[in-house]
């Protein structure tokens, strides 16, 4: 990243920012073992560019969430490379193969602290910055409980940061999980099928959300989806998994009949990805 | 595929005629071994029947004079029972997340697992001799002894309890970029902090009851007392020790028993 620009073929300097940027993601022959599993992820490439809205599809078990939390930096690389080029939105950089990049992430169940309140685990958001003896008690910066009370407004929960999250439905739930993530304010968000446990109308309701902040925030979205028409209509890319492998990654308009079997092997797609 | 599950989760819980045979004939076996090698009789039950009525019959009517001694040792049973377990929970705490494979390292697991393990193994009668042996007669060996007890009691559900959290919290905390005691702190904490103080209230109303026997051994408390009139055939006097101590044990029961239905 040193220097302050490229040289192009003709040999005139453009400015940096003009020039195409670097992938934010590169997953260069990435294998990932469990003890039990080998081999849950097999010979995966990938770029993932600053912007873009991805899906990600395949049919149970074959390596969604595993290739979610290797990019979080959660789960080890065996083999292969992982190259994250991300800046936080408070204008952190991360580059390299760290451990816990500046990746967010929100759960298929939520995953939050029941019995603390809405804020609270909004402010869980930014341990990697406060982290010490203020976060073992509890005593985040006023300036990040204001971005938490911006980010509950965000989600459309104010007025109920103080209530206790088991006291809130799964689509509210799922809010205080987004904000959370909103609040590491990082440029990558991953979402591991952030609406599989929502009824229909709720599921709307949380990838419209989705959909309007990664507009008016600018982060790249990487979501793994369970409904093909959710599929169609909130990502412009897809990425099929099968058997821990990329079989398919292509704009979504090109998501055809082919590419689905592909995918899916043919038998299970009607019964799991009701076609649009 | 939800058929082929239910008749797996059904075959592995099914048990066939033989099996049952087995298991019977096995409870059978354990129950002679053990009454012959005890000598349980049930012909001597029935003849104590008339010693024991006659011992319920001393005890009527309760003789009061017994009540204000009582009444003023029942209250330093619970204040035993209250100090050892507090005392007891403050140093159990830590043990047991050292003990807890989810959260510690190996190396750190097995010796704090095995020494838990030991000091849950001494009744809590033997730790109140040790303790009379070392400190002296009185109530204070007794605030010992409930609190080693408690430790070795409390310390396996704790860490059991910190073993069953919900990875993928720990797992989402973690993905902040938390530090390990900031994940503890969020992740591990808000999840076992309940199972913590429903155990504590359940040890509470334990140690209460095993407290009202530590004035046997000379550690404080109405066991004394108990041990006193039944030994002297003080059967009346007997009588209002356990009359005042049964309702003071019954209300701290339901006590604790309705406050930690409300908090787990």
């Amino acid at each position: 990243m040193s220097g302050s620009g490229k040289m192009e073929p003709m040999g005139r300097i453009i400015p940096l920012e003009q020039a195409v940027p670097p992938p934010m993601i590169v997953l260069d022959g990435v294998y990932v073992d469990y003890p039990n599993h080998p081999d849950a992820l097999r010979d995966v490439s990938l770029k993932l560019h600053r912007g873009e809205r991805v899906a990600l599809i395949s049919p149970s078990g074959s390596g969604k969430s595993t290739l979610l939390k290797t990019i979080n930096g959660l789960l080890p690389v065996a083999r292969g490379t992982r190259t994250i080029n991300l800046r936080g939105l408070n204008g952190a950089v991360s580059l390299g193969d760290t451990t816990h990049p500046h990746v967010s992430m929100v759960f298929q169940e939520f995953s939050l602290a029941q019995r603390l309140p809405v804020l609270t685990n909004v402010l869980i958001g930014s341990l990697g910055r406060v982290g010490g003896w203020r976060g073992l008690f509890g005593i985040f910066p006023n300036e990040d409980r204001q971005r938490a009370l911006r980010y509950i407004d965000a989600v459309g929960l104010r007025g109920l940061e103080h209530r206790r999250v088991a006291q809130l439905s799964s689509g509210q739930k799922q809010r205080v999980a987004i904000a959370r993530a909103l609040m590491q304010e990082h440029e990558l968000l991953l979402a591991d099928e952030p609406v599989a446990s929502l009824d229909n109308r709720t599921s709307y309701s949380i990838l419209d959300l989705l959909a309007t902040l990664q507009k008016e925030l600018q982060f790249t979205l990487l979501i793994s989806l369970h409904d093909l028409d959710h599929v169609r209509q909130y990502c412009t890319r897809v990425i099929g998994i099968r058997h821990g492998r990329i079989v398919f990654d292509g704009p979504t308009s090109t998501l055809n009949d082919h590419a689905l079997e592909t995918i899916f092997g043919g038998g299970d797609i009607v019964d799991h990805y009701p076609r649009a | 595929m939800r058929w082929k599950l239910s008749s797996e989760v059904a075959t592995l819980w099914t048990i066939t005629p033989v099996r049952k045979l087995l298991v019977l004939a096995v409870l059978v076996v354990l129950f002679i071994w053990a009454a012959s090698g005890t000598g349980f009789s049930i012909s001597a039950l029935l003849m104590g029947v008339s010693n024991m009525a006659e011992f319920l019959a001393g005890m009527f009517p309760p003789n009061t004079a017994a009540a204000g001694p009582a009444w003023k040792s029942l209250v330093e049973t619970v204040q035993i029972a209250f100090l050892g377990s507090l005392i007891g929970l403050i140093l159990a705490f830590l043990p047991s997340f050292l003990a807890a494979r989810n959260v510690s390292p190996v190396w750190l697991t097995i010796p704090f697992r095995s020494l838990l393990t030991v000091i849950r193994t001494i009744p809590i009668i033997v730790w109140a001799l040790l303790f009379v042996a070392a400190v002296g007669l009185g109530p204070f060996p007794g605030i010992l002894a409930t609190a080693m007890y408690t430790v070795g009691f409390v310390s396996k559900l704790f860490y059991e309890a910190i073993e069953a959290v919900d990875t993928s919290q720990v797992e989402a905390v973690r993905s902040t970029g938390a530090s390990r005691v900031s994940v503890w702190r969020y992740g591990v904490l808000p999840q076992v902090a309940p199972h913590f103080l429903g155990y504590a209230l359940y040890i509470f109303e334990y140690n209460v009851r095993a407290a009202t026997v530590l004035g046997i051994v000379g550690a404080g408390g109405i066991g004394f007392y108990l041990l006193h009139y039944m030994r002297s055939f003080q059967y009346d006097m007997a009588a209002t020790v356990i009359l005042i101590t049964l309702p003071t044990v019954i209300i701290i029961d339901g006590a604790s028993l309705y406050l930690r239905k409300k908090i787990v």
